[in-house]
């Protein structure tokens, strides 16, 4: 290579340098995985693009995250089979305490499913049916009780007239508890009844959907904050709603809230994804939503910050 | 099924439901420790590093596993994974050299650390930059024209080559092009920059 190119390309690695001196952070993985995958508007593309001119390390992190995870296959040695299986022996002494943790992970992960909207009734019904089991053996219990108390009425003599009396009264007592958990089993089984035909009615095929299409607050210009208002007949379930974003600007995911008018939280999700046509539609139980007012908040979530994307006013009315 | 051809969906699904969990977890960790290790080794830590970093990277999956939702590839969500322990251990390196490091009220110390630290020293008392070593003011100024009067997509791929020395089709994977479009941009870039630029610098290669 001639002096005069060395000298070329030196003076455009020093000008890049002091391009980068001004540079004052790393990309996050959050943003180099969404230019990754293309999630970014142009202008953030190019914001970017702009960085990984000038940030060697960025460059060489997206260019593992293409290569990824066949990286182990370019240039240095490969470990060997040997190797891995020792760090997964250490890696096994570190996880195992975590079992523990993982379960009640677990646990929570499986209460919080048990408890959602859609398996609510489940739940219960499971639960009620837990109680009616207790109920039913403690009912035997009691039941051998009393028939040991008349055996011992029987066999007992003249004698035992002293003890006749208390007998009479834990036979008494006996027979209140035993009416009192039978009238307690009969509650439960009208409740897990009227429960299982919750559930047929909501496994149950919906005809005429309600469906209501929501513009955010302020999507006229001028217009002050309108009320839509979906009316739901009686035999529906559900209903839809369609909310539709005014905002176009693209984030990673979206995250939804529901709160009354008293301001509780109904019902909120994350990590969601906008649909093919710049909307989201919402299948709601009737049970999770009284008749009244609610407000829906749609948040965008860009580099872990929520920002408010567009808010919604609906008014709920059973027929 | 080998540990390596089997739907690393099923694998994780079995794990959420508490199937198996050491086992499917097992095959996750044997399937990816090789590439996650290299992750680190690229990045110039030595192999006991290395080893410690793959680890943490691991015990992160596996704290985090029962919340994965598979919105993302799992082999993305573990780059992401490996890339924040990555960046936590140089915070955790520059907390501890910022902590350690005795700064002297002089700068008669300053310069040699940081060369020490491979970065340029920038002496914020003049102007002079990088650039100033190496041409006078008018080739500076002549240089930046040339590479600020080019299209932009052209100017991001000649600088990544001539700066970065990346190969074509790393250029093309960082700017998301076809390694063909950034070929024209580099044969363009250097016919405008040969026809600005030859008084100063002869031939032009890229």
């Amino acid at each position: 290579m001639s002096e005069r190119q060395e000298r070329f390309k030196a003076a455009v690695r020093a000008l890049m340098e002091e391009a980068a001196l001004q540079e004052d952070a790393h990309l996050t993985p959050e943003r180099l995985i969404a230019y990754h995958q293309g999630e970014l508007s142009s202008e953030d593309e190019r914001r970017v693009q702009d960085h990984l001119v000038v940030c060697r390390e960025c460059t060489a992190l997206l260019l593992d995250l293409e290569a990824f995870p066949a990286l182990d296959q370019q240039g240095a040695r490969r470990l060997s089979d040997a190797e891995v299986a020792a760090a997964w022996q250490q890696m096994e002494s570190q996880i195992q305490p975590g079992e523990t943790m993982g379960f009640f992970a677990g646990a929570r992960q499986w209460f919080g499913a048990m408890l959602s909207p859609a398996r609510l009734p489940y739940a219960i019904a499971a639960s009620l049916f837990i109680v009616s089991l207790a109920l039913a053996a403690w009912i035997v219990s009691l039941r051998q009780e009393n028939q040991q108390l008349m055996a011992r009425l029987k066999v007992s003599p003249a004698g035992q007239d002293r003890d006749l009396a208390s007998i009479k009264r834990s036979l008494q007592e006996a027979r209140r508890r035993l009416a009192e958990a039978a009238r307690r089993d009969e509650q439960y089984q009208t409740q897990i009844a009227q429960l299982q035909q919750s559930l047929e009615e909501l496994s149950q095929p919906q005809v005429n959907v309600p469906i209501a299409d929501l513009y955010p607050q302020g999507f006229i210009r001028g217009q002050q904050e309108t009320i839509e208002t979906i009316e739901v007949p009686p035999g529906a379930n559900f209903f839809a709603l369609v909310l539709n974003v005014s905002d176009r600007r693209p984030y990673a995911s979206y995250a939804l809230e529901i709160v009354d008018r008293e301001g509780r939280v109904i019902w909120r999700d994350r990590g969601l994804r906008m649909s093919s046509y710049d909307n989201f539609t919402l299948m709601l139980p009737r049970r999770l939503f009284p008749a009244g007012e609610y407000r829906i908040a749609l948040y965008g979530l860009r580099d872990g910050r929520r920002e408010l994307v567009d808010r919604y006013v609906l008014r709920i009315q059973y027929q | 099924m080998s540990a390596d051809t089997e739907p690393i969906d099923r694998i994780i699904a079995e794990w959420q439901a508490g199937i198996d969990r050491e086992e499917n977890f097992r095959r996750l960790f044997e399937r990816y420790y090789r590439p996650v290790h290299r992750f680190f080794e690229k990045r110039g830590f030595s192999r006991e590093e290395c080893r410690d970093l793959t680890q943490e990277t691991f015990i992160r999956v596996y704290i985090g596993m029962a919340g994965f939702r598979g919105e993302a590839r799992f082999e993305t969500w573990l780059f992401h994974i490996a890339t924040n322990t990555y960046m936590k251990e140089l915070r955790h390196r520059s907390a501890q050299k910022r902590a350690g490091h005795h700064i002297p009220l002089d700068d008669s110390g300053t310069a040699q650390a940081s060369a020490s630290e491979g970065r340029a020293v920038v002496d914020p008392a003049s102007d002079r930059g990088p650039l100033d070593d190496v041409l006078n003011g008018e080739q500076r100024q002549v240089l930046r024209q040339a590479i600020a009067s080019l299209p932009e997509q052209m100017r991001k791929c000649l600088l990544l080559r001539l700066y970065q020395e990346l190969s074509y089709k790393e250029i093309a994977r960082v700017m998301r092009l076809s390694e063909e479009t950034v070929k024209a941009h580099l044969y363009q870039a250097r016919q405008r920059l040969r026809a600005q630029l030859a008084d100063y610098f002869g031939e032009i290669e890229l």
